[in-house]
């Protein structure tokens, strides 16, 4: 998650969760236990693999486990999967969508003592990031001795930018197509560092493109906030109640916060099938304006069932 | 699964220069790259020179925080690095090395030929026994590349080879390498090509979805061009497999995993089955 401020400053929503990298079987977090205490609330995604190229997975806060696989991984996996919508060429996807929380999916039935065979013998150790939140904040999990876990806080990292050429923003400012796609492109070059194209008085080297901004600028002072990890949505709903505040009592002229998602998640925005053949972006990002106004702009792969 | 990783298969192998040769192998991880193949470009005559792969496990800190320490990881697991060779034939009388009798071709695991002139592409599509034809596209080629050539080529299991580093250099490159690419694109249809980048720094290397980018220039779709890198680099490696690493061309024993183990059930009832044939046998007599 990446917060931009126009000003120098280094007030910002400090972070309070923590999220875990785990290495173990898959098999291991099915436990009946474990499901009692953490199924509800608990996200998690799988790391390392790629959805056009292996497998997927991921665990929904509702109690869900959804699996992506391809041909192969379906065949030799023997649970039993919807065709996914995407690719629409090819070989296919298989999707296999459980309830974790369902009363049936206990020990002793049919379905549960299925899936845990099946994930035993024939799913290797998966690497997955994971938090649980339970009413806006996450809470310490305690894995099971199969898995091996490191704890990690999100961590802020600040940056302050000096003759930047800032994007001026005014009540006569249109806000349209145009002034939204340059303002995203923008965001995206702080992002990603590309000074030529943001501090116009730095040697411009002739290996880059000259590419140059087109929106109104102003020369200024900024400071971005950086979060990487997984990311629960109250703290980016924390960071974006914070900035709205500091707009509208006029410490500062107008902030954007962008979130990006991960390329390689099973699921988008409500449950919607996602995949990843040449793109797959999943991000959002809002500029909040004065008088309570706000901009959200949504990028959207083009193989996901919610665009 | 395989089919869908991604291969550069040329990376230039030079025995004298094994920093750069790291480098890029390194680079290739970093970029997302699931195998490469290392490539001893040789003229003319065969000669022994053994390639040394990168020990991805002996790595200093700095090498490690370039690439990132999961990639790292998962690399260490699953990134494949292969012997290729690709000799440059300018005569018909080169062609003898590239018998299969010849016991320094079994080496390598790839192997490539770039032919001087027309009757050696030819010779090469529809008598020598190679994996891939490879031609220099930076510059204007000699000669036209003719469908039915190259379908003979295609017929026989042979790939066509597209690199794209040298062309990063000037514009006369670039227009040659579309140029050509797309001639062999239009022979071909599509299929049965692969694109490396042929790289001799890091820095001429590209990640696999630009490389995907990059085909979509030479009139291939999006699909086509994602099965340059994969899927068809994928059955290059194994027809390499096939005419070097089996025995007989039909078999090729290999280690199950520990998660495979579970196949292993089947194979003890067969026994046990020919077991009891054998006993019931016995008794008869």
């Amino acid at each position: 998650m990446h917060v931009f401020v126009p000003e120098d400053t280094t007030e910002h929503c400090p972070p309070s969760d923590t999220f875990y990298l785990i290495k173990g079987p898959l098999v291991a977090l099915l436990g009946p236990d474990f499901l009692s205490k953490y199924a509800k609330g608990l996200s998690a995604i799988l790391v390392g693999s790629h959805i056009d190229r292996g497998i997927a997975l991921c665990f929904l806060p509702t109690g869900k486990l959804i699996l992506s696989l391809d041909k192969d991984s379906y065949e030799t996996l023997g649970l039993s999967a919807a065709k996914a919508k995407y690719p629409t060429k090819g070989e296919g996807r298989w999707t296999v969508n459980l309830d974790l929380t369902a009363k049936s999916f206990v020990p002793g039935r049919n379905l549960y003592d299925r899936v845990v065979s099946c994930l035993e013998e024939r799913f290797g150790d998966v690497e997955l990031l994971v938090f649980s939140e339970t009413n806006d904040t996450t809470k310490r999990i305690e894995f099971p001795d199969e898995i091996t876990a490191k704890e990690y806080t999100l961590q802020t990292l600040s940056e302050v930018w000096e003759d930047l050429s800032i994007p001026r923003l005014s009540a006569e400012t249109t806000i349209d197509d145009e002034f939204l796609t340059e303002m995203n492109n923008w965001i995206g070059a702080l992002h990603n560092n590309i000074t030529d194209y943001l501090i116009p008085n730095k040697a411009q080297d002739l290996f880059a493109s000259s590419f140059l901004p087109v929106l109104e600028t102003e020369t200024g002072t900024g400071t971005s906030f950086t979060w990487k990890g997984i990311i629960p949505p109250s703290f980016v709903l924390k960071q974006l109640n914070f900035l709205r505040q500091q707009v509208d009592s006029g410490a500062l002229p107008w902030a954007s916060l962008t979130v990006w998602g991960f390329e390689d998640t099973p699921i988008s925005w409500r449950e919607c099938q996602h995949f990843h053949s040449i793109s797959g972006e999943n991000d959002y990002s809002f500029l909040i304006l004065p008088g309570d106004n706000y901009v959200m702009s949504l990028t959207v792969g083009p193989e996901d069932e919610f665009s | 699964e395989k089919a869908r990783m991604f291969y550069d298969l040329n990376l230039p192998y030079e025995p004298n220069d094994l920093a750069s040769v790291k480098e890029r192998v390194m680079m290739a991880v970093k970029l997302g790259y699931d195998g490469v193949a290392l490539n001893h470009v040789q003229h003319g005559k065969l000669t022994d020179v053994p390639i040394n792969t990168v020990d991805l496990t002996q790595l200093s800190s700095e090498e490690v925080n370039f690439v990132s320490h999961s990639r790292i990881e998962q690399a260490n697991r699953k990134f494949k690095q292969l012997r290729r060779l690709t000799l440059h034939i300018d005569a018909p009388n080169q062609c003898h090395s590239m018998h299969p009798s010849n016991p320094l071709l079994s080496k390598y695991d790839i192997i490539a030929v770039v032919p001087g002139d027309e009757s050696l592409l030819h010779q090469a599509c529809e008598k020598m026994q190679v994996d891939l034809i490879s031609l220099d596209f930076s510059k204007k080629l000699p000669f036209r590349l003719r469908t039915k050539t190259i379908g003979a080529a295609i017929e026989n299991g042979v790939k066509f080879e597209i690199c794209y580093s040298a062309s990063l250099k000037d514009p006369s490159s670039r227009r040659n390498l579309i140029n050509n690419a797309m001639g062999l694109v239009n022979a071909t249809k599509g299929k049965n090509i692969i694109i490396s980048s042929g790289a001799y720094t890091a820095m001429e290397l590209r990640g696999p979805y630009d490389v995907i980018n990059l085909g979509t220039l030479f009139n291939l779709d999006c699909g086509a061009s994602k099965n340059c890198i994969s899927s068809f680099a994928n059955s290059v490696i194994l027809h390499g497999e096939a005419a070097r690493r089996t025995e007989k061309s039909i078999y090729k024993a290999e280690w199950i995993r520990d998660v495979e183990e579970w196949k292993m059930e089947d194979v003890s009832t067969v026994e046990e089955g020919q077991d009891k044939k054998r006993k019931r046998g016995s008794k008869q007599k």
